[in-house]
């Protein structure tokens, strides 16, 4: 017979639910964030109603977290991994290569709302390192220029562009 | 995925009998066999799961919690991934034991953001599992803060807070999750739980996250205190190998071949040397002679002060300048003889005043790889 979980009253003397039980604010932000693109003010306010944090606190969280981004970004986020096992294996020059490529400076979006370019830590992919990640895929073995323009240029294709 | 040639133990399926066999023993005996087969963390602190089990089964809450800390985030590892990869049945199992074990009433599995596509499919896996399981496992996916690495940072994090460690005492143990008594294990470890109740099971077969100037980069289980050049003859470098780093927060050793891979020795190297060197969770990082010690020491300069949480003003501070610094000297192409003692001072002081690993850690482990290449830091 399958077991339910118990109840939170169960566990508990109060009628509160038990938070841990409740949907996590980390999952919401997710789910807004895949949504709307970014975490909108609006869904900041639903999650605080949501969780009983405060908005200020929600603000905080999304804030905190180098994922989630408060403001519009592109419809491709460019992670290039700076860390040793990229930076040894060729990768010392990918962000360089990424940033004239695609003619932005890390942080930033590309005019056509297309690529948001990032430098970031390891994502645990090191065996084909260089990295770069576009959104949650990774691109190994970056190691030229003309590599990173193909992946682009296909990007772009991909979106119609 | 990751080549599997390399591993053997941590890949072999329990395929429920495990649990089975823990259930039969019922959970107190088997938190004693578990203390007893010898069976460490493996997140890099190294002390005995079944002593961190016993200690939150002997609590008198009623509500405790397992959580496993899946945020690999020390650069250069990807052992837990290789896991999650290829085993996860096993480990859903450990998982299940430890909960029969603790007395848990859920369990939480942190999976770091940038491994969201292998959360989506361990959630698959665990709703397939699901008849046999009495506990509720819960997926939480990070969204990329290195410092969620540390238990107490990650219990806030899955709390849905800023996820910035704890002062401790009071310890997980005793106020964890949601103020309950909880344990938190690494994925290696974890499995290796379930693992522990076969005969021919090896407590000191671990995985080594090998990556940089080697041919074949990838997860090698070894016996514990396998000599470094054996290991590298295996990864087969690409180029002499001039220093490994063990991840970032390990600093780094110059190359021997000789040198044995195991938490005790590399600890008395650091000690002798006094630097700030440790194995850790087994990463291993190759640079060859024909890269430079020095870039590799801005991307982890660089590295810490992005992922320093900002809690302790000596690391929110010191990161920053620190990074600055070396950027300056690399593009000036001078360091000047100020910059070793520099680093050192900043280390104590780090170390001294920082709450967590994070910050007691970064610049120790810079100060050691200027200290054994000082030629390439003038």
């Amino acid at each position: 017979m399958k077991k339910k979980p118990l109840t939170p009253s169960a566990n508990t003397c109060s009628a509160e639910p038990n938070p841990a039980d409740q949907p996590k604010v980390l999952a919401l932000l997710h789910e807004a964030q895949a949504k709307d693109g970014y975490v909108t003010a609006a869904a900041i306010e639903r999650i605080s109603k949501q969780t009983g944090f405060t908005e200020s606190e929600i603000a905080g969280v999304a804030s905190f977290y180098a994922m989630f981004y408060l403001k519009p970004i592109g419809r491709f986020i460019v992670r290039v991994c700076a860390s040793p096992s990229c930076v040894v294996n060729g990768g010392g020059r990918t962000l360089e290569w990424a940033s004239e490529v695609l003619g932005i400076k890390e942080g930033e979006t590309t005019k056509d709302g297309l690529f948001t370019l990032e430098a970031v830590s390891c994502f645990g992919r090191c065996e084909t390192a260089p990295n770069i990640m576009v959104n949650e895929d990774n691109y190994g073995k970056m190691d030229s220029k003309d590599k990173i323009k193909k992946l682009f240029d296909d990007l772009k294709k991909r979106a119609g562009k | 995925m990751l080549s599997t040639e390399n591993a053997k133990q941590i890949l072999v399926k329990t395929n429920g009998a495990s649990l089975r066999k823990a259930r039969e023993l019922g959970a107190e005996k088997t938190i004693e066999f578990i203390t007893k087969k010898g069976l460490k963390g493996r997140g890099g602190a190294g002390n005995l799961a079944g002593k961190k089990w016993g200690e939150v089964a002997a609590q008198p809450e009623k509500e405790k919690y397992f959580v496993v800390n899946c945020d690999e985030g020390e650069p250069g590892t990807f052992k837990d991934r290789f896991i999650l990869e290829n085993n996860c049945e096993t480990f859903i199992e450990g998982i299940e034991i430890a909960c029969f074990a603790i007395g848990a009433r859920k369990a939480f599995v942190y999976v770091r953001g940038e491994y969201t596509a292998l959360a989506v499919e361990l959630e698959k896996k665990i709703a397939a599992a699901k008849p046999a399981s009495s506990v509720p496992i819960e997926i939480v996916v990070g969204a990329g803060a290195y410092v969620c690495g540390e238990q107490t940072a990650l219990l806030n994090s899955i709390e849905g807070r800023r996820g910035t460690p704890r002062l401790k005492p009071p310890f997980p143990a005793t106020y964890g999750l949601y103020g309950k008594p909880t344990v938190v294990n690494n994925v290696e470890t974890v499995t290796n739980a379930a693992l522990a109740f076969r005969d021919d099971w090896n407590p000191s077969l671990y995985l080594f996250s090998v990556s940089g100037n080697v041919r074949k980069p990838g997860v090698y289980e070894r016996p514990l205190g396998v000599k470094l050049g054996d290991l590298l003859a295996d990864a087969e470098p690409t180029e002499a190998p001039k220093a490994v780093f063990f991840g970032a927060a390990g600093g780094c050793l110059k190359y021997d071949a000789a040198l044995a891979l195991d938490h005790a020795t590399i600890d008395a190297v650091a000690k002798k040397q006094t630097l700030g060197v440790m194995l850790g969770s087994c990463t291993v990082v190759v640079v060859g002679v024909k890269q430079s010690v020095a870039n590799v020491v801005l991307s982890i300069a660089r590295f810490f002060e992005h992922e320093s949480c900002g809690n302790c003003a000596p690391c929110r501070e010191i990161t920053g300048i620190v990074r600055k610094r070396v950027e300056c000297a690399l593009a000036a192409r001078s360091f000047g003889s100020e910059f070793a003692p520099f680093l050192e001072s900043s280390s104590v002081l780090m170390r001294t005043a920082s709450l967590c690993g994070l910050g007691q850690c970064a610049i120790g482990a810079l100060a050691s790889a200027v200290k054994q290449f000082p030629s390439e830091f003038r």
